[in-house]
């Protein structure tokens, strides 16, 4: 059941932070949004959430480095993360997946692809 | 010592730049908006060319400033494929959201509309595909892999995938595969990519059927997509496979249109990638045929 189960939405464009937000409330999420790296860490801290999506693209942090790190905090690393890349390369896919991200999603992608994948990792 | 070594290593980056400067020259008519900016860097890059194949006073600076340009003219294509793709991509959810019902209900008329949006964002997102694998190929930045695969199952599994939009259009595939075929050493990606183009370009005007057709002789394999539809006029042939070149078609809906790229970029991955040669041929009411050879000896790995 995704009733209650929380997500969180890492990804500079606030307008597609928007878009994705309406479509998983509508689908019983409760959504947490970070516009950049830093604050994404400082709120994982705090709120440990259920699932992570991940833009690759951002200043500063990037997304694989976010991933990295959270990856490595041992309180952390149980939490599922899917990365949004803009690439179709798969050695960036490769490089996400090493960085330990449980899955990617290539932009511009439909909801049914990334409904899917949330579900898989929530075990929904 | 410097000197010499500033030479040689100037000489070997005298053709990359020359690509550079090709692809920088396409670059400028596929994004006509990024002009302005790009018609300095391609000067920056002719001088910086210059510089180094008649030396003054060879620097190591000068080198590394070279090495810089090179590597942010290649990083461009990955920036304007994310600069391109998020904003496809907030249209493309938006869409969906009203599609879905998520901002309320819409009445018959209002999702026509919705679907016509999604259908040309579709459009757009294909034509953004193309360009910049176009551009990635042309500036040498699609990354290539050969490997050995067995002919016929690799043609089989590409043409599944449009069994269903050609029994949709009531579209027979027939395949003419010899049992006994030689192994393709290809980029699996790239070549699905061209067999992929020439099948969606056969499904848009066949009548009742596409033939797929393939033959092999010692030294190539031959393998020809033809299907049975109005054919081609012979002036379009020989332009066929330039950029943007696609015959005006007549209100076909957004969805299956092409982008006018395809033929280039199959052009692009059969001849200078994997060393083949592709044609086209129209019969009077005979339809068209896309044919392409491919050397049995792998040329990927100059």
């Amino acid at each position: 059941m995704s009733q209650g189960k929380t997500i969180l939405l890492i990804d500079d464009e606030a307008d597609l932070r928007e878009a994705i937000k309406m479509k998983l409330e509508a689908e019983g999420y409760q959504i947490e949004q970070a516009a950049n790296g830093v604050e994404a860490l400082e709120h994982i801290k705090r709120n440990n959430p259920d699932l992570i999506v991940l833009d690759v693209m951002m200043p500063e942090l990037n997304g694989y480095q976010v991933c990295k790190r959270l990856k490595e905090d041992e309180k952390l690393k149980h939490i599922p993360i899917i990365l949004l890349t803009g690439r179709a390369h798969s050695s960036d896919q490769f490089w996400g997946l090493g960085m330990g991200a449980n899955d990617y999603i290539t932009k511009p992608f439909e909801f049914h692809e990334l409904l899917s994948l949330i579900a898989q990792h929530l075990n929904d | 010592m410097a000197n010499l070594k500033y030479k040689n290593i100037g000489q070997k980056m005298v053709p990359e730049l020359e690509t550079l400067e090709e692809a920088l020259g396409h670059l400028e008519t596929v994004f006509p908006e990024a002009i302005s900016v790009k018609r300095k860097d391609h000067q920056n890059v002719i001088k910086l060319k210059n510089n180094i194949s008649t030396p003054p006073k060879p620097k190591i600076e000068r080198l590394k400033n070279v090495i810089t340009q090179l590597k942010l003219q290649k990083e461009f294509v990955d920036v304007a494929a994310h600069e391109l793709k998020a904003p496809l991509t907030i249209i493309k959810l938006s869409l969906e959201n009203f599609k879905t019902g998520v901002l309320g209900p819409l009445s018959e008329k209002q999702k026509k509309v919705i679907e016509r949006m999604e259908w040309n964002v579709i459009r757009l997102t294909r034509l953004t595909e193309d360009i910049l694998s176009l551009a990635r190929l042309e500036n040498g930045r699609a990354k290539i892999r050969c490997l050995q695969q067995e002919t016929a199952k690799f043609l089989k599994n590409v043409i599944s995938h449009f069994e269903d939009w050609a029994e949709r259009q009531h579209i027979r595939l027939e395949l003419k595969i010899p049992k006994k075929l030689p192994l393709l050493c290809i980029d699996v990606d790239l070549m699905e990519q061209v067999l992929s183009n020439l099948m969606s370009n056969a499904l848009r005007y066949a009548k009742t059927k596409i033939i797929v057709t393939v033959t092999a002789n010692a030294h190539e394999m031959l393998i020809s997509v033809h299907d049975d539809g109005e054919g081609i006029q012979e002036e379009h042939l020989p332009n066929l496979f330039q950029k943007f070149s696609a015959l005006k078609e007549s209100s076909q809906n957004a969805k299956h249109q092409s982008t006018g790229l395809g033929l280039a970029i199959c052009k692009k991955i059969i001849e200078d990638i994997h060393g083949g040669k592709i044609w086209a041929e129209s019969l009077k009411k005979m339809g068209a045929k896309f044919s392409f050879s491919l050397p049995l000896q792998c040329l990927c790995e100059k």
